[in-house]
């Protein structure tokens, strides 16, 4: 009885600095998302009910970023992962400098993700940048890397790519490392081709892991802004317009914190929804209790 | 079979070297390059300089030294904020299973929202505090917000340590509480550490509540850096070399930290 008062006690700090910080500024954006809510008249903005979230769903950009958001998670997240995986496999074996290697794969990872941003745009500017120095002078190519959609997201995604398989790879490769080595070695006796044993044995052994970090993936390319805010801004126009994008410039763009807010809920609803099929995924592997 | 394994070595060093370290490379190299250099497009010039890393160190006008030394100090008030709530926590959760799956999975959800969904409201409500632009409230949001990472670790750290020893301290007659301070830990005095650096980098990396929370004093390094590149435009130097020195204190503690960042990364879900 004792021990239980102890364990609350021990969570209070903790518990209550978390949920303020996140309860009441949901509740105060919901205010925000009912009151037409501009720089002008924030404080007495008039009651309109439901009127900002009808504008959002009426509203292009909304659409468009909530299609580019998903398209994007979907992209960079499969393509990370297919790549770490192949990575953190063929990294399991006596390799010659292993750890070096290891190492330099970890650098992106290690940088801020604005710095990264930032450094990214350097390497792709016209006048500063090596890439497009080296399209130009080795296959005569000029690329205008943020002009059209499928250049500016494709080149964002190679962007999160190079920051993020990095993730997917240490964390895959600890858990190759930690396979049990019976079975794999089971299968090589039994003469499985290299293939078999990714496909029949590790994959299944690995299950868990794959799982656990397709769900961080996907929440955190969710939620991506800080490389493409810092990159193309969302532009140019609303090309590369992420959910998280499109909140911050609707309140600090265009000072419109009513809509913004609309527009904040209904991204966090369906953040929610994503994050408890998630949730729920894990669980039922077992994974979380 | 021999020279299929070279040749594959061979590509997945070119896939290393030109994904993973050529960028880090590169801006390295861009920092130390005259702007003639840059400008010109002579990439073969030797024409190197400090000058850029002096501009951004000590022209004035330029906010770089301010936005380090406010990056380094909300970084480790927060970092160590954070351990000090989230250890004992931690230990309620591992060992009492307080609140049960509820308070882990909400816990864990908070971990999986966007920042960008708290971070206006948050922005609004400070500035109606007057707490806008001051490194306590860039402080109090990365404590909160980090919780969630740290309570999952250390958590994850505290599971691992036997409960014999525990139990043994209890028969010699050690309270709950002592027993948490004299065994528990420093036992998991490495976790700590660990937790408090991948906490530190966390909060070293943040933009989105740095951006919306701050206006010119409490700035750090993420926001000026990034001002920077659309204002100058043209300085690729001085852009550069703001990268490195902004990258510098992270590379060097995930370096530092590597063997223990399997288990902060996945908030110590996976058993590695």
């Amino acid at each position: 009885m004792k021990e239980r008062h102890l364990g609350i006690l021990l969570v209070l700090p903790a518990t209550v600095i978390l949920f303020s910080v996140t309860l009441f500024p949901t509740i105060f954006a919901y205010y925000m998302s009912v009151h037409r809510m501009t720089l002008q008249h924030f404080w007495s903005a008039p009651f309109v009910g439901l009127e900002n979230y009808f504008r959002v769903l009426s509203l292009s950009d909304f659409w468009y970023s909530l299609k580019f958001s998903l398209l994007y998670t979907v992209v960079v997240t499969s393509i990370e992962i297919t790549l770490g995986f192949f990575l953190a496999v063929y990294f399991d074996r006596p390799l010659k400098g292993r750890k070096v290697l290891i190492s330099i794969i970890m650098l992106p990872m290690a940088i801020a993700p604005a710095l990264f941003g930032i450094l990214m745009k350097l390497m792709f500017n016209d006048v500063a940048g090596l890439i497009p120095y080296i399209l130009k002078n080795l296959f005569k190519m000029e690329v205008g890397f943020f002009s059209n959609f499928n250049s500016a997201f494709l080149t964002l995604a190679f962007i999160d790519i190079v920051q993020w398989t990095p993730f997917v790879f240490i964390i895959l490769y600890a858990a190759v490392q930690a396979l049990p080595r019976a079975p794999i070695d089971a299968a090589i006796v039994d003469g499985a081709s290299k293939w078999q044993l990714i496909r029949h044995i590790i994959i299944p052994l690995l299950k868990p892991t794959i799982l656990i970090v397709t769900v961080f993936r996907v929440m955190d390319a969710l939620k991506t802004f800080d490389t493409i805010n810092v990159i193309t801004g969302g532009g140019p126009g609303n090309l590369t317009m992420t959910l998280s994008i499109l909140v911050y410039k609707l309140a600090y763009t265009r000072g419109d914190f009513g809509l913004s807010a609309a527009a904040t809920i209904i991204y966090f609803l369906i953040v929610i929804v994503i994050a408890n099929l998630g949730l729920r995924l894990l669980k039922k592997g077992g994974i979380l209790a | 079979m021999k020279l299929a394994d070279a040749l594959s070595y061979v590509l997945v060093l070119l896939l290393i070297i030109s994904c993973f370290l050529f960028p880090v490379a590169f801006v390295i190299w861009t920092s130390l390059r005259s702007h003639g250099a840059i400008v010109s497009g002579l990439i073969l010039s030797t024409d190197y300089t400090l000058e850029h890393y002096y501009n951004v160190l000590f022209m004035p006008g330029y906010a770089f030294t301010k936005a380090f030394t406010n990056s380094l100090i909300t970084s480790i008030v927060s970092t160590i904020l954070t351990v000090v709530i989230s250890f004992p926590a931690a230990y309620s959760i591992a060992r009492f299973k307080t609140g049960g799956g509820t308070l882990s999975s909400s816990i864990l959800l908070i971990r999986l929202l966007p920042p960008m969904v708290f971070a206006i409201p948050i922005s609004v409500l400070f500035q109606v505090a007057n707490m806008r632009d001051t490194l306590l409230a860039l402080i109090l949001v990365y404590t909160a917000f980090n919780a969630p990472l740290d309570i999952f670790v250390l958590k994850s750290f505290i599971e691992e340590i036997p409960i014999e020893l525990e139990e043994a301290a209890i028969v010699d007659g050690c309270s709950r509480l002592q027993l948490i301070r004299y065994v528990t830990l420093p036992v998991s005095s490495p976790g700590i550490i660990a937790t408090a650096i991948l906490t530190f980098i966390a909060c070293w990396s943040e933009y989105p509540f740095a951006l919306l929370l701050t206006i010119r004093h409490a700035v750090t390094i993420n926001v000026v850096a990034s001002q920077f590149v659309t204002q100058a435009v043209v300085k690729y130097g001085e852009i550069a070399s703001a990268v490195v020195i902004g990258m510098v204190p992270t590379i060097l503690f995930v370096m530092l930290v590597q063997k223990h960042l399997v288990k902060g990364l996945t908030l110590g879900a996976v058993k590695g």
